[in-house]
Protein backbone atom coordinates (compact mmCIF):
# COMPACT_ATOMS: atom_id res chain seq x y z
CA UNK A 1 0.00 0.00 0.00
CA UNK A 2 1.43 3.30 -0.62
CA UNK A 3 1.49 6.58 1.01
CA UNK A 4 -1.22 7.98 -1.00
CA UNK A 5 -3.38 4.97 -0.67
CA UNK A 6 -3.16 4.96 3.16
CA UNK A 7 -3.54 8.51 3.33
CA UNK A 8 -7.27 8.49 2.10
CA UNK A 9 -8.30 5.22 3.78
CA UNK A 10 -11.40 6.08 5.59
CA UNK A 11 -11.08 4.85 9.54
CA UNK A 12 -13.04 1.87 9.24
CA UNK A 13 -10.93 0.74 6.35
CA UNK A 14 -7.85 1.36 8.44
CA UNK A 15 -9.38 -0.64 11.06
CA UNK A 16 -10.45 -3.58 9.34
CA UNK A 17 -6.71 -3.46 8.03
CA UNK A 18 -5.50 -2.90 11.23
CA UNK A 19 -7.37 -5.67 13.06
CA UNK A 20 -6.32 -7.77 10.26
CA UNK A 21 -2.95 -6.71 10.66
CA UNK A 22 -2.37 -6.47 6.98
CA UNK A 23 -0.78 -2.67 8.16
CA UNK A 24 1.06 -1.57 11.26
CA UNK A 25 -0.45 1.31 12.75
CA UNK A 26 3.59 2.33 12.84
CA UNK A 27 3.70 1.87 9.07
CA UNK A 28 0.13 4.35 8.83
CA UNK A 29 1.58 6.83 11.46
CA UNK A 30 5.22 7.08 9.33
CA UNK A 31 3.21 8.03 6.18
CA UNK A 32 0.75 10.03 7.66
CA UNK A 33 3.72 12.60 9.51
CA UNK A 34 5.77 12.28 5.78
CA UNK A 35 2.72 13.21 4.32
CA UNK A 36 2.20 15.88 6.48
CA UNK A 37 5.88 16.80 6.17
CA UNK A 38 5.63 16.75 2.11
CA UNK A 39 2.33 19.09 2.02
CA UNK A 40 1.76 21.20 5.41
CA UNK A 41 4.14 24.13 3.80
CA UNK A 42 1.92 24.33 1.62
CA UNK A 43 -1.61 24.20 3.43
CA UNK A 44 -0.51 25.36 7.48
CA UNK A 45 -3.02 22.69 8.53
CA UNK A 46 -1.21 22.33 11.53
CA UNK A 47 0.44 24.59 14.85
CA UNK A 48 2.42 21.47 16.15
CA UNK A 49 2.84 18.17 14.47
CA UNK A 50 3.51 15.10 17.43
CA UNK A 51 5.63 13.31 15.60
CA UNK A 52 7.82 11.83 18.12
CA UNK A 53 4.83 11.29 21.01
CA UNK A 54 2.79 9.68 17.48
CA UNK A 55 5.34 7.41 16.54
CA UNK A 56 5.65 5.99 20.62
CA UNK A 57 2.14 5.24 20.58
CA UNK A 58 2.04 3.80 16.90
CA UNK A 59 5.13 1.22 18.92
CA UNK A 60 3.13 0.65 21.78
CA UNK A 61 -0.78 0.16 19.53
CA UNK A 62 1.88 -2.28 17.41
CA UNK A 63 2.90 -4.27 20.61
CA UNK A 64 -0.78 -4.06 21.90
CA UNK A 65 -2.24 -5.25 18.82
CA UNK A 66 0.12 -8.20 18.36
CA UNK A 67 -0.65 -9.41 21.24
CA UNK A 68 -4.12 -9.88 20.87
CA UNK A 69 -4.96 -6.43 22.93
CA UNK A 70 -7.23 -5.02 20.19
CA UNK A 71 -9.00 -1.51 21.61
CA UNK A 72 -11.42 -1.16 18.52
CA UNK A 73 -11.90 0.71 15.52
CA UNK A 74 -10.05 4.20 16.38
CA UNK A 75 -6.88 1.38 17.61
CA UNK A 76 -3.29 2.68 15.58
CA UNK A 77 -5.52 5.15 13.53
CA UNK A 78 -3.87 8.76 13.35
CA UNK A 79 -5.92 11.43 14.77
CA UNK A 80 -5.91 15.36 15.35
CA UNK A 81 -7.32 17.74 17.23
CA UNK A 82 -7.82 21.50 16.96
CA UNK A 83 -5.54 23.35 19.22
CA UNK A 84 -8.08 24.14 21.65
CA UNK A 85 -8.13 20.52 23.37
CA UNK A 86 -5.80 20.79 26.47
CA UNK A 87 -2.97 17.72 25.73
CA UNK A 88 -0.98 16.82 28.35
CA UNK A 89 2.51 18.04 28.05
CA UNK A 90 2.02 19.83 24.02
CA UNK A 91 1.35 23.07 24.03
CA UNK A 92 -2.35 24.06 23.25
CA UNK A 93 -2.49 27.76 21.91
CA UNK A 94 -5.63 28.32 20.61
CA UNK A 95 -4.46 29.70 17.37
CA UNK A 96 -3.79 32.59 20.13
CA UNK A 97 -0.06 34.69 20.83
CA UNK A 98 -1.68 34.43 24.40
CA UNK A 99 -1.30 30.90 24.49
CA UNK A 100 1.17 30.40 22.64
CA UNK A 101 3.31 28.75 25.31
CA UNK A 102 0.53 27.29 27.28
CA UNK A 103 1.12 23.53 28.03
CA UNK A 104 -1.22 21.91 29.96
CA UNK A 105 -0.77 19.60 32.71
CA UNK A 106 -3.59 17.01 31.74
CA UNK A 107 -5.63 15.94 28.88
CA UNK A 108 -9.20 16.76 28.32
CA UNK A 109 -11.87 14.66 28.30
CA UNK A 110 -11.76 13.66 24.96
CA UNK A 111 -8.19 13.34 24.49
CA UNK A 112 -8.47 10.91 26.93
CA UNK A 113 -10.90 8.81 25.96
CA UNK A 114 -9.41 9.03 22.20
CA UNK A 115 -5.79 7.76 23.91
CA UNK A 116 -7.92 5.23 25.95
CA UNK A 117 -9.55 3.76 22.43
CA UNK A 118 -6.21 3.56 21.08
CA UNK A 119 -5.90 6.65 18.40
CA UNK A 120 -2.59 8.02 17.31
CA UNK A 121 -2.99 11.77 18.26
CA UNK A 122 -0.68 13.02 15.36
CA UNK A 123 -1.11 16.67 15.66
CA UNK A 124 -2.54 20.21 17.06
CA UNK A 125 -4.51 21.88 13.74
CA UNK A 126 -4.78 25.47 12.86
CA UNK A 127 -7.81 27.28 13.53
CA UNK A 128 -9.28 30.92 13.78
CA UNK A 129 -7.46 32.97 16.99
CA UNK A 130 -9.35 31.60 19.81
CA UNK A 131 -12.02 30.03 17.03
CA UNK A 132 -13.36 33.78 17.17
CA UNK A 133 -14.27 34.05 12.85
CA UNK A 134 -14.80 31.58 10.13
CA UNK A 135 -11.82 32.48 8.02
CA UNK A 136 -9.02 30.92 9.61
CA UNK A 137 -6.48 33.15 8.41
CA UNK A 138 -4.33 33.38 11.61
CA UNK A 139 -2.20 36.61 12.15
CA UNK A 140 0.14 34.57 14.82
CA UNK A 141 0.15 31.19 12.83
CA UNK A 142 -0.56 32.30 9.25
CA UNK A 143 -3.48 31.04 7.35
CA UNK A 144 -4.31 28.00 6.53
CA UNK A 145 -5.49 27.30 2.88
CA UNK A 146 -7.96 24.99 1.61
CA UNK A 147 -6.66 21.85 -0.15
CA UNK A 148 -9.19 22.45 -3.11
CA UNK A 149 -7.31 25.86 -4.35
CA UNK A 150 -4.63 27.46 -2.08
CA UNK A 151 -5.77 30.55 -2.61
CA UNK A 152 -9.06 30.19 -0.84
CA UNK A 153 -9.58 30.29 2.68
CA UNK A 154 -10.62 26.61 3.92
CA UNK A 155 -13.46 28.08 6.24
CA UNK A 156 -13.27 27.97 10.27
CA UNK A 157 -12.86 27.99 12.74
CA UNK A 158 -11.71 24.56 12.61
CA UNK A 159 -10.22 25.02 9.26
CA UNK A 160 -6.59 23.31 9.83
CA UNK A 161 -8.82 20.15 11.04
CA UNK A 162 -11.23 19.93 7.99
CA UNK A 163 -7.95 20.75 5.46
CA UNK A 164 -5.72 18.05 7.17
CA UNK A 165 -8.94 15.66 6.93
CA UNK A 166 -9.31 16.18 3.18
CA UNK A 167 -5.82 16.63 1.89
CA UNK A 168 -5.13 12.99 4.29
CA UNK A 169 -3.46 14.48 6.72
CA UNK A 170 -4.68 12.53 9.31
CA UNK A 171 -8.07 9.85 9.18
CA UNK A 172 -10.16 11.88 11.56
CA UNK A 173 -9.90 14.94 13.55
CA UNK A 174 -11.68 16.88 16.34
CA UNK A 175 -12.97 20.24 16.03
CA UNK A 176 -15.29 22.61 17.83
CA UNK A 177 -18.27 24.33 16.97
CA UNK A 178 -20.03 27.22 18.65
CA UNK A 179 -21.53 29.12 15.43
CA UNK A 180 -20.50 26.63 12.58
CA UNK A 181 -16.83 26.22 13.33
CA UNK A 182 -17.05 22.39 12.44
CA UNK A 183 -19.37 22.65 9.86
CA UNK A 184 -18.70 25.55 7.71
CA UNK A 185 -15.02 24.14 6.99
CA UNK A 186 -15.94 20.57 6.48
CA UNK A 187 -18.89 22.01 3.81
CA UNK A 188 -16.01 24.40 2.20
CA UNK A 189 -13.65 21.11 2.18
CA UNK A 190 -15.95 18.51 0.94
CA UNK A 191 -15.43 16.72 4.47
CA UNK A 192 -18.04 14.91 6.76
CA UNK A 193 -18.65 17.68 9.93
CA UNK A 194 -20.80 16.75 13.12
CA UNK A 195 -21.86 18.71 15.62
CA UNK A 196 -23.68 16.15 18.06
CA UNK A 197 -26.64 17.84 20.31
CA UNK A 198 -25.08 19.85 22.99
CA UNK A 199 -24.07 18.32 26.06
CA UNK A 200 -23.87 14.99 24.13
CA UNK A 201 -19.32 15.28 24.29
CA UNK A 202 -17.53 16.67 27.09
CA UNK A 203 -15.99 19.81 26.72
CA UNK A 204 -13.83 19.79 30.00
CA UNK A 205 -10.24 20.69 29.08
CA UNK A 206 -11.78 22.61 25.74
CA UNK A 207 -10.77 25.98 25.11
CA UNK A 208 -14.11 27.91 25.55
CA UNK A 209 -15.38 30.59 23.20
CA UNK A 210 -19.17 30.71 24.27
CA UNK A 211 -20.39 28.63 27.09
CA UNK A 212 -23.67 28.36 26.15
CA UNK A 213 -22.77 27.83 22.45
CA UNK A 214 -19.83 25.71 22.63
CA UNK A 215 -20.01 21.79 21.15
CA UNK A 216 -17.20 19.43 20.30
CA UNK A 217 -17.61 16.95 17.37
CA UNK A 218 -15.61 14.85 14.82
CA UNK A 219 -14.67 15.77 11.27
CA UNK A 220 -13.86 12.81 8.89
CA UNK A 221 -14.33 11.75 5.16
CA UNK A 222 -17.00 9.42 5.70
CA UNK A 223 -20.22 9.19 7.91
CA UNK A 224 -19.21 6.16 9.12
CA UNK A 225 -16.54 7.52 10.51
CA UNK A 226 -18.12 10.13 12.32
CA UNK A 227 -20.20 7.73 13.93
CA UNK A 228 -17.12 5.57 14.90
CA UNK A 229 -15.14 8.64 16.42
CA UNK A 230 -18.76 9.85 18.17
CA UNK A 231 -18.82 6.78 20.12
CA UNK A 232 -15.68 7.07 21.71
CA UNK A 233 -15.82 10.77 22.54
CA UNK A 234 -19.87 10.74 23.65
CA UNK A 235 -21.49 10.18 27.02
CA UNK A 236 -21.57 12.24 30.43
CA UNK A 237 -18.68 13.51 31.97
CA UNK A 238 -18.66 15.11 35.51
CA UNK A 239 -15.89 16.99 34.75
CA UNK A 240 -18.56 19.56 32.32
CA UNK A 241 -20.94 20.59 33.83
CA UNK A 242 -22.87 20.92 30.64
CA UNK A 243 -22.54 17.17 29.88
CA UNK A 244 -25.65 15.35 29.62
CA UNK A 245 -26.42 12.06 31.25
CA UNK A 246 -28.26 10.49 28.24
CA UNK A 247 -27.48 7.15 27.37
CA UNK A 248 -25.00 6.68 23.86
CA UNK A 249 -26.71 4.90 21.26
CA UNK A 250 -24.55 2.44 19.19
CA UNK A 251 -23.99 4.62 16.35
CA UNK A 252 -23.15 2.07 13.85
CA UNK A 253 -26.00 -0.52 14.69
CA UNK A 254 -28.58 1.59 12.65
CA UNK A 255 -26.66 3.96 10.37
CA UNK A 256 -27.48 1.67 6.79
CA UNK A 257 -31.33 1.66 7.55
CA UNK A 258 -31.99 3.83 4.57
CA UNK A 259 -34.49 6.59 4.52
CA UNK A 260 -37.44 5.50 2.79
CA UNK A 261 -40.34 6.50 5.51
CA UNK A 262 -38.49 9.47 6.40
CA UNK A 263 -40.44 12.44 6.99
CA UNK A 264 -37.52 15.06 5.89
CA UNK A 265 -38.18 18.73 5.63
CA UNK A 266 -36.61 21.11 3.62
CA UNK A 267 -35.94 24.65 5.28
CA UNK A 268 -36.71 27.50 2.43
CA UNK A 269 -37.94 30.24 4.03
CA UNK A 270 -37.81 33.75 2.50
CA UNK A 271 -34.45 34.36 4.34
CA UNK A 272 -32.19 31.55 2.21
CA UNK A 273 -32.53 33.08 -0.90
CA UNK A 274 -29.01 33.65 -0.85
CA UNK A 275 -27.43 30.89 -1.83
CA UNK A 276 -25.83 30.92 -5.44
CA UNK A 277 -27.28 28.92 -8.32
CA UNK A 278 -24.44 26.10 -7.78
CA UNK A 279 -25.55 25.34 -3.96
CA UNK A 280 -29.19 25.68 -5.09
CA UNK A 281 -29.22 23.35 -7.54
CA UNK A 282 -26.72 21.16 -5.34
CA UNK A 283 -29.43 21.46 -2.79
CA UNK A 284 -32.64 20.32 -5.06
CA UNK A 285 -30.42 17.31 -6.61
CA UNK A 286 -29.74 16.64 -3.06
CA UNK A 287 -33.23 16.09 -2.07
CA UNK A 288 -34.71 14.72 -5.12
CA UNK A 289 -32.12 11.90 -4.60
CA UNK A 290 -33.31 11.14 -0.82
CA UNK A 291 -36.79 11.46 -2.42
CA UNK A 292 -35.88 8.80 -4.66
CA UNK A 293 -34.86 6.74 -2.08
CA UNK A 294 -37.94 6.47 -0.46
CA UNK A 295 -38.18 10.02 2.04
CA UNK A 296 -40.89 11.76 1.77
CA UNK A 297 -40.02 15.45 1.48
CA UNK A 298 -42.18 18.82 1.93
CA UNK A 299 -41.36 22.67 3.07
CA UNK A 300 -40.69 22.81 6.63
CA UNK A 301 -41.13 26.67 8.21
CA UNK A 302 -38.96 27.65 10.67
CA UNK A 303 -41.01 31.48 11.17
CA UNK A 304 -38.06 33.67 12.90
CA UNK A 305 -35.01 31.87 11.36
CA UNK A 306 -33.91 34.93 10.02
CA UNK A 307 -33.19 36.30 13.51
CA UNK A 308 -30.70 33.35 14.18
CA UNK A 309 -27.34 34.77 13.25
CA UNK A 310 -27.34 38.48 15.01
CA UNK A 311 -29.33 35.84 18.20
CA UNK A 312 -25.97 34.01 18.25
CA UNK A 313 -23.96 37.07 17.54
CA UNK A 314 -25.14 38.96 20.50
CA UNK A 315 -25.12 35.82 23.35
CA UNK A 316 -21.77 34.43 21.66
CA UNK A 317 -20.21 38.15 22.11
CA UNK A 318 -21.23 38.64 25.49
CA UNK A 319 -20.18 35.44 26.93
CA UNK A 320 -16.36 35.71 24.87
CA UNK A 321 -16.58 38.85 26.45
CA UNK A 322 -16.52 37.42 29.70
CA UNK A 323 -14.32 34.28 28.73
CA UNK A 324 -11.88 37.23 27.85
CA UNK A 325 -11.98 39.49 29.99
CA UNK A 326 -8.97 39.14 32.05
CA UNK A 327 -6.63 39.04 28.88
CA UNK A 328 -8.81 42.15 27.08
CA UNK A 329 -7.51 44.07 30.18
CA UNK A 330 -3.59 42.78 30.49
CA UNK A 331 -2.56 41.93 27.27
CA UNK A 332 -4.95 43.62 24.46
CA UNK A 333 -1.89 43.90 21.96
CA UNK A 334 -0.91 40.36 22.35
CA UNK A 335 -4.39 40.05 20.35
CA UNK A 336 -4.80 40.39 16.22
CA UNK A 337 -6.24 43.65 15.29
CA UNK A 338 -9.73 42.08 13.86
CA UNK A 339 -10.48 39.29 17.32
CA UNK A 340 -9.25 42.04 19.37
CA UNK A 341 -11.70 44.34 17.48
CA UNK A 342 -14.80 41.87 18.28
CA UNK A 343 -13.98 41.75 21.72
CA UNK A 344 -13.65 45.34 22.64
CA UNK A 345 -16.81 45.69 20.97
CA UNK A 346 -18.13 42.84 22.87
CA UNK A 347 -17.64 44.26 26.18
CA UNK A 348 -19.89 46.83 25.79
CA UNK A 349 -23.60 45.27 24.67
CA UNK A 350 -25.73 45.70 27.38
CA UNK A 351 -27.36 43.03 29.42
CA UNK A 352 -30.51 43.93 28.27
CA UNK A 353 -30.01 42.89 24.78
CA UNK A 354 -28.03 39.90 26.00
CA UNK A 355 -31.07 38.63 27.88
CA UNK A 356 -33.65 39.42 24.72
CA UNK A 357 -31.14 36.98 22.53
CA UNK A 358 -31.46 34.67 25.29
CA UNK A 359 -35.26 35.11 25.02
CA UNK A 360 -35.36 35.20 20.80
CA UNK A 361 -32.97 31.78 21.03
CA UNK A 362 -36.26 30.27 23.19
CA UNK A 363 -38.17 31.04 20.67
CA UNK A 364 -36.60 30.01 17.72
CA UNK A 365 -35.84 26.36 19.92
CA UNK A 366 -39.24 26.04 20.31
CA UNK A 367 -39.83 26.19 16.43
CA UNK A 368 -37.44 24.00 15.50
CA UNK A 369 -38.98 21.15 18.38
CA UNK A 370 -42.37 21.86 16.55
CA UNK A 371 -41.11 21.68 13.37
CA UNK A 372 -39.51 18.49 14.57
CA UNK A 373 -42.88 16.74 15.36
CA UNK A 374 -43.71 17.10 11.74
CA UNK A 375 -40.33 15.59 10.16
CA UNK A 376 -37.76 13.18 11.19
CA UNK A 377 -35.08 15.51 9.57
CA UNK A 378 -34.83 18.91 8.84
CA UNK A 379 -32.65 19.45 5.58
CA UNK A 380 -30.82 23.44 4.07
CA UNK A 381 -27.74 23.74 2.52
CA UNK A 382 -24.51 23.90 5.10
CA UNK A 383 -23.35 27.24 3.43
CA UNK A 384 -25.23 29.08 1.23
CA UNK A 385 -21.76 29.84 -1.19
CA UNK A 386 -18.12 27.77 -1.73
CA UNK A 387 -14.84 28.61 -0.08
CA UNK A 388 -13.92 32.70 -0.67
CA UNK A 389 -10.38 33.92 -1.47
CA UNK A 390 -8.49 34.25 1.30
CA UNK A 391 -8.08 38.11 2.12
CA UNK A 392 -11.68 38.74 0.97
CA UNK A 393 -13.84 40.39 3.74
CA UNK A 394 -17.04 41.34 2.13
CA UNK A 395 -19.42 39.82 -0.10
CA UNK A 396 -21.92 41.03 -2.08
CA UNK A 397 -25.44 39.11 -1.73
CA UNK A 398 -28.09 40.65 -3.89
CA UNK A 399 -27.73 44.29 -3.15
CA UNK A 400 -25.95 44.17 0.20
CA UNK A 401 -22.54 43.97 1.07
CA UNK A 402 -22.11 41.62 4.36
CA UNK A 403 -19.09 40.87 6.11
CA UNK A 404 -17.64 37.37 5.50
CA UNK A 405 -19.17 35.52 8.70
CA UNK A 406 -22.47 36.56 7.79
CA UNK A 407 -22.47 35.64 4.12
CA UNK A 408 -21.00 32.25 4.59
CA UNK A 409 -23.08 31.39 7.61
CA UNK A 410 -26.02 32.07 7.88
CA UNK A 411 -27.77 28.47 7.89
CA UNK A 412 -25.87 26.81 10.90
CA UNK A 413 -26.25 29.37 13.92
CA UNK A 414 -29.55 28.37 14.74
CA UNK A 415 -27.93 24.51 15.98
CA UNK A 416 -26.26 26.68 17.89
CA UNK A 417 -28.91 28.49 19.74
CA UNK A 418 -31.37 25.15 20.10
CA UNK A 419 -28.33 22.72 20.39
CA UNK A 420 -30.12 20.32 18.17
CA UNK A 421 -27.49 17.83 16.36
CA UNK A 422 -26.75 18.83 12.71
CA UNK A 423 -23.91 17.04 10.20
CA UNK A 424 -22.55 18.51 7.17
CA UNK A 425 -22.01 15.74 3.92
CA UNK A 426 -20.47 16.92 0.97
CA UNK A 427 -22.85 17.40 -1.79
CA UNK A 428 -21.58 18.61 -4.72
CA UNK A 429 -19.15 20.38 -6.50
CA UNK A 430 -19.17 24.00 -7.78
CA UNK A 431 -17.61 24.19 -12.00
CA UNK A 432 -14.83 25.74 -10.44
CA UNK A 433 -13.96 22.54 -8.46
CA UNK A 434 -15.17 23.86 -5.40
CA UNK A 435 -17.06 21.46 -2.72
CA UNK A 436 -20.42 22.43 -1.46
CA UNK A 437 -22.62 20.74 1.84
CA UNK A 438 -25.30 19.31 2.64
CA UNK A 439 -26.69 19.65 6.29
CA UNK A 440 -29.06 17.42 8.41
CA UNK A 441 -31.05 18.71 11.40
CA UNK A 442 -32.97 16.50 14.02
CA UNK A 443 -34.15 16.22 17.25
CA UNK A 444 -31.86 16.45 20.50
CA UNK A 445 -29.75 13.23 21.03
CA UNK A 446 -31.49 11.48 18.04
CA UNK A 447 -27.65 11.50 16.44
CA UNK A 448 -28.21 8.17 14.76
CA UNK A 449 -31.19 9.66 12.74
CA UNK A 450 -28.78 11.70 11.62
CA UNK A 451 -25.53 10.13 10.61
CA UNK A 452 -28.59 6.97 9.08
CA UNK A 453 -29.40 10.02 6.67
CA UNK A 454 -25.90 11.12 5.98
CA UNK A 455 -25.18 7.51 5.61
CA UNK A 456 -28.12 6.89 2.76
CA UNK A 457 -27.04 9.86 1.13
CA UNK A 458 -23.00 9.07 1.12
CA UNK A 459 -23.71 5.86 -0.23
CA UNK A 460 -25.37 6.23 -2.84
CA UNK A 461 -23.32 9.34 -4.42
CA UNK A 462 -19.55 9.68 -4.32
CA UNK A 463 -18.40 13.13 -4.20
CA UNK A 464 -16.79 12.31 -0.64
CA UNK A 465 -14.43 9.83 -2.81
CA UNK A 466 -13.20 13.12 -5.01
CA UNK A 467 -9.55 13.98 -4.13
CA UNK A 468 -8.33 17.40 -3.55
CA UNK A 469 -5.56 18.48 -6.25
CA UNK A 470 -2.80 19.18 -3.60
CA UNK A 471 -1.34 15.65 -4.14
CA UNK B 1 -40.25 50.44 20.08
CA UNK B 2 -38.14 50.18 17.26
CA UNK B 3 -36.09 53.57 16.32
CA UNK B 4 -37.13 54.95 13.05
CA UNK B 5 -33.13 56.71 12.20
CA UNK B 6 -29.98 55.02 12.02
CA UNK B 7 -28.35 55.43 15.70
CA UNK B 8 -25.82 57.81 15.28
CA UNK B 9 -22.89 57.23 18.54
CA UNK B 10 -19.95 59.65 18.85
CA UNK B 11 -16.05 58.65 19.25
CA UNK B 12 -16.27 60.43 22.61
CA UNK B 13 -19.21 58.78 23.84
CA UNK B 14 -17.41 55.37 22.83
CA UNK B 15 -14.38 56.61 25.20
CA UNK B 16 -16.02 56.89 28.29
CA UNK B 17 -18.38 54.01 27.92
CA UNK B 18 -14.85 52.08 27.16
CA UNK B 19 -13.84 53.77 30.36
CA UNK B 20 -16.76 52.80 32.16
CA UNK B 21 -16.41 48.95 31.08
CA UNK B 22 -12.79 49.29 31.02
CA UNK B 23 -11.09 48.73 28.10
CA UNK B 24 -8.08 50.35 27.61
CA UNK B 25 -8.76 51.79 23.44
CA UNK B 26 -5.71 54.16 22.26
CA UNK B 27 -7.27 57.33 20.17
CA UNK B 28 -6.09 55.85 17.30
CA UNK B 29 -8.29 53.14 17.38
CA UNK B 30 -11.84 54.84 18.36
CA UNK B 31 -13.31 55.82 15.57
CA UNK B 32 -13.06 52.14 14.38
CA UNK B 33 -14.39 51.01 17.55
CA UNK B 34 -16.74 53.42 17.20
CA UNK B 35 -18.05 52.76 13.43
CA UNK B 36 -18.24 48.77 14.22
CA UNK B 37 -20.03 49.39 17.84
CA UNK B 38 -22.65 51.38 16.23
CA UNK B 39 -23.00 49.00 13.18
CA UNK B 40 -23.98 46.09 15.64
CA UNK B 41 -26.00 48.21 17.58
CA UNK B 42 -28.31 49.40 14.83
CA UNK B 43 -28.38 45.40 13.79
CA UNK B 44 -29.81 44.99 17.25
CA UNK B 45 -32.76 46.91 16.28
CA UNK B 46 -34.18 44.14 14.74
CA UNK B 47 -34.35 42.13 17.74
CA UNK B 48 -35.49 44.68 19.87
CA UNK B 49 -38.59 44.90 17.33
CA UNK B 50 -39.57 41.46 18.36
CA UNK B 51 -42.76 40.69 20.65
CA UNK B 52 -40.64 38.22 23.05
CA UNK B 53 -43.10 38.84 26.16
CA UNK B 54 -43.94 35.37 26.59
CA UNK B 55 -40.57 33.93 26.60
CA UNK B 56 -38.08 33.21 28.93
CA UNK B 57 -34.61 32.97 28.66
CA UNK B 58 -33.06 29.78 27.55
CA UNK B 59 -29.79 29.26 29.62
CA UNK B 60 -29.69 25.46 30.18
CA UNK B 61 -31.72 22.98 28.54
CA UNK B 62 -33.00 19.70 30.47
CA UNK B 63 -31.53 16.99 28.78
CA UNK B 64 -34.57 14.99 29.52
CA UNK B 65 -36.86 17.56 27.25
CA UNK B 66 -37.79 16.47 23.84
CA UNK B 67 -36.02 13.17 23.84
CA UNK B 68 -36.09 11.11 20.76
Amino acid sequence: MTQLDIAFQTISELAQIIKDKKISPLEITHATLDRIKLLDKKLNSYITVMGDEAIKTAQQAEKDIKKGNYKGPLHGVPISLKDLYNTRGIRTTGGSNILADFVPDEDCTVTERLKTAGAIIVGKTNMHEFALGVSNENPHFGPCRNPWDLERIPGGSSGGSAAAVAAGLCAGSMGSDTGGSIRIPAALCGIVGFKPTFGRVSKAGVLPLAWSMDHAGPMTRSVEDAALMLQVIAGWDPKDPSSAKVPVANYRRGLKAGVKGLRLGILKEGFFKGPDSEVNEAFNKTVSLLKNLGAATSKASIPHIEYTPLTLRTITSVESASVHEKWLNTRPNDYGADVRARLEVSRLILASDYLRAQRVRSLIRKEFLEALNKFDALLVPTCPMTALKIGERSVKIGDKVVDVMSAIGPYVPSLNLTGLPALTVPCGFSKAGLPIGLQIISKPFDEGLVLRVGWAYEANTDWHLRRPPIG
Amino acid sequence: MAREEELKINPEDIAKLAEMAGLRVEAARLDALTARYSGFLNELEKLRELDINDQEPAFVFRSEESLP
